[in-house]
């Protein structure tokens, strides 16, 4: 009996420190895995989002490339377009331009207190592919563009592949005008943008047949079609029309400076002829009186 | 013991989430809520109402018109909205107390599915729509927050660590210490 513990004495404390022990041990232990099933699952969960987020943007740019075929258009291009000089695009007879804008009436149209414009169209659509031309150099005169892209008209409907600007990502400023665009559908006639319901409203009213291109100059003029043969387009890359728009004597050039100078006449027509350098040339004013008496 | 009865038993260890689970996952909830409610007004009526941009890489008109804005014939702002709300019950103080496993496991199955709904939008916003909705991203940034503090809550919460929280030295019986003695022996 000597060598038995005592029960209810001397080893109880060992007992009780032991499992103390035994406890903060079995404690730490579970904290550590814990900590390493937390960190795990953290780490799988950030390097698939990664992934993810790494094999979309490298899809994107390849699938950019290969199917819609938009990309950013060259600033030089660009450049060429938006600074057509005054004294060369008056230069340009208007004798290539098969149907100028139409006047319409309707309450005026403004876009955040300013004249508003109103582009509707499509990539695929080989007539808004020719219209853009002279649109983005038309407003090149009252203000500044930004993000134009490039693109092509579809592949299997006539005049296909046509060269143009794309206004999916274009914003325009000006101290005179608003502009509002909707690029309905791509190159492939995918959805791409959707109109607004008061865009919408604005197509049900001035475009009832539904025509594209459609374009509202303030609900004074609107372009529905296309203004001017566009077989001068035909096979040519974008950088080459680019090339040719600020020429008057080239075929791109006059019917694309030409639509230009008729675009800026209802313009003028909708800014009270604002900014005077622009709509004060004979160009402009006589232009303006044609499309007056063409109603 | 059959699978019913180990999911709505509860647990013999203790469950006992960290006290901050519940209000930072109902907080993420509501903020969840509220865009979603947002993003699903803006798609049943005029999705030009976002105060988004609508040019450029972000485009949230864009995205909740695009193809993708649905899921088996199911809006995405929509079931967006409904994982908020039944998350928003699974993440209430008594849900989070709740000893039944089923109620833990139906949490953590709904951050998983709503993880993955997630990043196939983020690859449908970045691969194939080509512009991003800040809401959407509000609302995945949203998600993916909810996935890892369930996750993380969880994890703490359970283990058998538990059981000897719950373990008392006055539970050594007498006897337990007469069975082995040599076990208690303190050093030396």
């Amino acid at each position: 009996m000597a060598n038995q513990p005592d029960k209810g004495g001397r080893d109880r404390p060992n007992a009780r420190a032991r499992s103390a022990v035994l406890r903060e041990a079995q404690r730490k232990t579970e904290k550590r895995q814990k900590m390493l099933t937390i960190g795990g699952i953290s780490a799988v969960v950030l390097v698939v989002v990664a992934l993810i987020v790494g094999i979309a943007l490298t899809g994107k740019s390849s699938k950019k490339n290969a199917t819609t075929g938009r990309s950013v258009a060259p600033a030089a291009s660009v450049t060429q377009v938006t600074t057509v000089p005054a004294t060369d695009s008056a230069k340009a007879d208007t004798s290539s331009v098969t149907t100028p804008p139409k006047a319409v009436t309707g309450d005026a149209l403004t876009f955040d207190g300013k004249p508003g414009i109103f582009y509707y169209g499509a990539e695929y659509c080989p007539y808004c592919a020719a219209e853009r031309w002279p649109f983005v150099e038309a407003l090149s005169r009252f203000g500044t563009w930004s993000g134009l892209d490039q693109t092509t008209s579809s592949a299997t409907d006539v005049h296909p592949n046509t060269a143009s600007f794309s206004f999916l990502n274009a914003k325009f400023t000006s101290p005179y005008v608003s502009l509002q665009t909707v690029e309905s559908q791509d190159n492939e006639g995918k959805p791409l943008q959707k109109a607004t319901a008061a865009q919408n409203a604005i197509v049900a009213k001035q475009n009832s047949k539904g025509s594209i291109p459609f374009i509202d100059f303030g609900n004074k003029y609107v372009i529905n079609g296309a203004t001017y043969d566009l077989s001068a387009l035909d096979g040519k890359s974008f950088d080459e029309i680019a090339a040719a728009v600020p020429d008057p004597n080239t075929a791109i050039g006059k019917a694309v400076l030409g639509t230009a100078n008729f675009m800026t006449a209802a313009i003028c027509d909708m800014t009270g002829n604002k900014p005077a350098n622009v709509c004060s040339t004979k160009t402009i004013t006589g232009l303006q009186t044609a499309l007056k008496n063409r109603k | 013991m059959s699978i019913a009865t180990r999911l709505f038993k509860p647990t013999e260890t203790a469950w006992k989430p960290p006290r901050w689970a519940s209000p930072i996952s109902l907080l993420l909830c509501v903020v969840g809520i509220a865009t979603a409610t947002y993003l699903t007004y803006a798609h049943y009526s005029d999705p030009s109402v976002l105060a988004c941009s609508d040019k450029g890489a972000v485009n949230c008109a864009k995205v909740t018109t695009s193809d993708q804005s649905h899921f088996l014939g199911m809006p995405v702002a929509v079931l967006g909205l409904a994982f908020f709300l039944g998350m928003t019950v699974l993440c209430l103080p008594q849900a989070w107390k709740r000893q039944e496993p089923i109620v833990r496991y139906a949490r953590l199955a709904a951050v998983v599915v709503g993880l993955g709904m997630i990043l196939w939008l983020i690859y449908a916003e970045l691969a194939i729509i080509d512009a991003i909705c800040v809401y959407c991203t509000i609302v995945h940034g949203l998600t993916l927050a909810l996935f890892f503090v369930v996750v993380i809550a969880t994890v703490l919460g359970s283990g058998s660590a538990s059981v000897y929280d719950d373990f008392d030295d006055d539970d050594l019986e007498d006897d337990d210490l007469e069975e082995d003695p040599q076990a208690f022996e303190g050093p030396g």
